[in-house]
């Protein structure tokens, strides 16, 4: 068991795939915004990829173990410390009962993500153990974890002694700079945007504003040209709208005409009246939810098949093959 | 306007964005529930989830199974396939609300600056921009007129509902508020253009606030009854039929879906698109005068 003893500003129980299925009802998948380091930690404690663990966003909560665990570190560089001691990230740790996990300065990126051999022991709902705190389902209790929370571990797989100085292949390990390249689809409603509009949205390095969380991404830049139009019948008033349609899981769209792009991570809204100008591909999510207020983003087109290809080279990360024992 | 056949385009990797309309028309909106229920009687494998909204529909796939053209090939033979909309199953639900009442009047009131004109509750400037005389009388027109589910979504369960058996013209309309509010009540009750929504959650929002209802449209913990097999009630097609109900009847209503004794009244019924498309007025009043 694990105890949260002081909150930080949010900290969630996370798996890796969420809870797909239910977006036609208007749950959203939920899952870790940086899946390729929860699956990482997890790998590294003996664990499912897909099994639960806890994603830390920028400010870390205090946590402590009430038992002997095997724990693993990845994602952002938020300065873990165990009993005040800074702790490595991206390889085992043993800790034992009464120590305690701390946060400092965040040094890259936004989210860490903290494995414990077992998993972190949440009911299933609908499938998954992902938080969806919008919609009060899923991890401890439906919400992010508080001050007092005592979470369960599950049975590790695999015993403490073999699960010792186990570390991530460095070649393998992901950086977290201060600018994210992200590949996007161009399409949905693009037919909004005018031909320069678009060419503005790709050409940009926007900055990363700092209303940034599971629902939405906003990004600060200039105004994109929109075409000139009466908006149709059911739409709404501005040119930009729309009659309600579906937000694809990773699409961006802006509000009020040409402003501000909103990009949808893993917690998003199932649809809206706001036109869609285009959607980012799945594995750029991890790097979305690595940036933070400040950084600076740009957008590439690129076709799907370059998604397809990307999306199996992380899945082909995600294996015991990225792992390496001893030093 | 509808396009002849629909537009077909690529949602990122993951998704196919298919399109039949860019204005709203409910021929259009049975034509994407048709298509949707068409798509899942096929059984495409690697189709992971059919998501339709009001004239538009996105379909997420998993790419290890099914490449998007194929996946858009196959949409295109199902739609041309589909020469006349199908019969849609569905139900007539009974929603009691309590028109103008203390929680969506409190909220309004907090929000007065984002508001058109700063009038609290809101309904009173719905019924005058509708041209009612008063608030009685945009009550009653309401309450006759039955709401279909256009599309679920935005957030867990809510529904997007437009009138049935009037005209675009004719419908109830109000623009939306200024800039949205931070919070609304759940169950509240909006009106936003043509279209009105329930509040699932407590969460942000722009539509002029009418009232709130006492049926729970979404259920994270599914405690009551109508939610043990799914959290969210609403299906798109569910035709939603309003009752003013006093504070009395609010309460004595709200507390029995508290203890679990309180069903919804729910009505299953056949819905024929080309039927209400031929008349609308004439086949809305049969269809639900029967219950």
């Amino acid at each position: 068991m694990l105890e949260i003893v002081q909150q930080g500003l949010e900290a969630s129980v996370q798996d890796l795939y969420g809870r797909p299925g239910y977006y036609s009802q208007g749950i959203p998948p939920s899952g870790a915004q940086d899946g390729l380091s929860l699956g990482l930690a997890n790998l590294l404690v003996g664990n499912d990829k897909n099994e639960a663990g806890i994603e830390i966003t920028m400010l870390g909560p205090q946590v402590r173990f009430r038992d002997a665990h095997t724990i693993a570190l990845a994602g952002g560089d938020l300065s873990p410390k165990l009993n005040g001691n800074p702790v490595p990230m991206w390889e085992t740790v043993g800790v034992k009962a009464g120590d305690l996990l701390s946060f400092g300065r965040m040094m890259n990126g936004c989210r860490a993500y903290l494995a414990v051999a077992g998993g972190i022991d949440v009911p299933l709902v609908l499938g998954s153990k992902a938080t969806y705190a919008r919609g009060e389902i899923g991890g401890h209790e439906g919400r992010v974890l508080r001050k007092g929370d005592v979470l369960k571990v599950g049975k590790p797989a695999v015993a403490p002694v073999d699960l010792e100085g186990r570390r991530v292949d460095p070649s393998r390990i992901p950086k977290f700079g201060a600018h994210a390249d992200l590949r996007v689809v161009i399409g949905v409603e693009s037919y909004v945007y005018t031909e320069h509009g678009i060419k503005t949205f790709l050409s940009t390095d926007w900055q990363v504003s700092s209303k940034i969380d599971r629902v939405g991404y906003r990004y600060l830049g200039p105004q994109l040209e929109c075409v000139t139009r009466t908006p149709p019948f059911g739409a709404g008033s501005d040119p930009t709208n729309v009659v309600d349609s579906g937000y694809p899981v990773g699409s961006v769209h802006t509000t009020g005409p040409g402003v501000e792009p909103i990009l949808l991570p893993n917690d998003a809204v199932s649809g809206g009246g706001f036109a869609t100008i285009g959607t980012v591909i799945a594995v750029d999510l991890d790097r979305v939810g690595q940036s933070k207020t400040g950084d600076t983003t740009r957008f590439t087109s690129v076709r799907i098949d370059d998604g397809y290809r990307a999306w199996d080279e992380r899945e082909n990360l995600l294996m015991e093959s990225s792992i390496v024992q001893g030093r | 306007m509808a396009h002849r056949s629909a537009r077909y385009d690529y949602g990122g990797d993951r998704y196919v964005f298919v399109e039949f309309s860019i204005d709203m028309e409910l021929a259009q909106n049975f034509k994407t529930l048709s298509m949707a229920e068409a798509i899942k009687q096929a059984h495409i494998p690697g189709i992971v989830e059919v998501i339709p909204s009001i004239c538009s529909m996105l379909v997420e796939y998993d790419r290890t199974k099914l490449h998007a053209d194929s996946l858009i090939g196959r949409l295109k033979g199902i739609e041309q396939s589909m020469t006349q909309l199908t019969q849609i199953p569905t139900r007539i639900i009974d929603f009691p609300i309590l028109f103008a009442d203390p929680w969506t009047t409190e909220c309004a009131e907090a929000f007065k600056g984002h508001h058109n004109t700063g009038e609290v509750p809101n309904i009173d400037f719905v019924a005058r921009e509708n041209h009612f005389p008063d608030r009685e009388s945009f009550i009653n027109a309401l309450c006759a007129t039955p709401y279909w589910t256009v599309m679920v979504g935005f957030t867990p369960g809510l529904p997007w509902l437009y009138p049935l058996g009037v005209g675009n013209e004719e419908a109830i309309q109000a623009p939306k508020y200024n800039r949205p509010r931070t919070w609304t009540p759940d169950r509240a009750v909006g009106l936003g253009g043509a279209f009105l929504a329930i509040y699932s959650v407590r969460n942000p929002g722009g539509y002029q606030l009418l009232g709130r209802t006492t049926n729970p449209i979404y259920d994270a913990r599914q405690r009551y009854p109508d939610f043990k097999e799914n959290p969210v009630l609403l299906k798109p097609g569910d035709i939603l039929r309003w009752r003013s109900v006093d504070r009395d009847g609010y309460d004595r209503i709200w507390s029995g879906i508290e203890d679990g004794t309180y069903r919804f009244p729910i009505r299953k019924v056949t819905f024929e698109p080309e039927g209400y498309l031929r008349d609308p007025p004439g086949y809305t009043k049969g269809l639900m005068g029967g219950g």
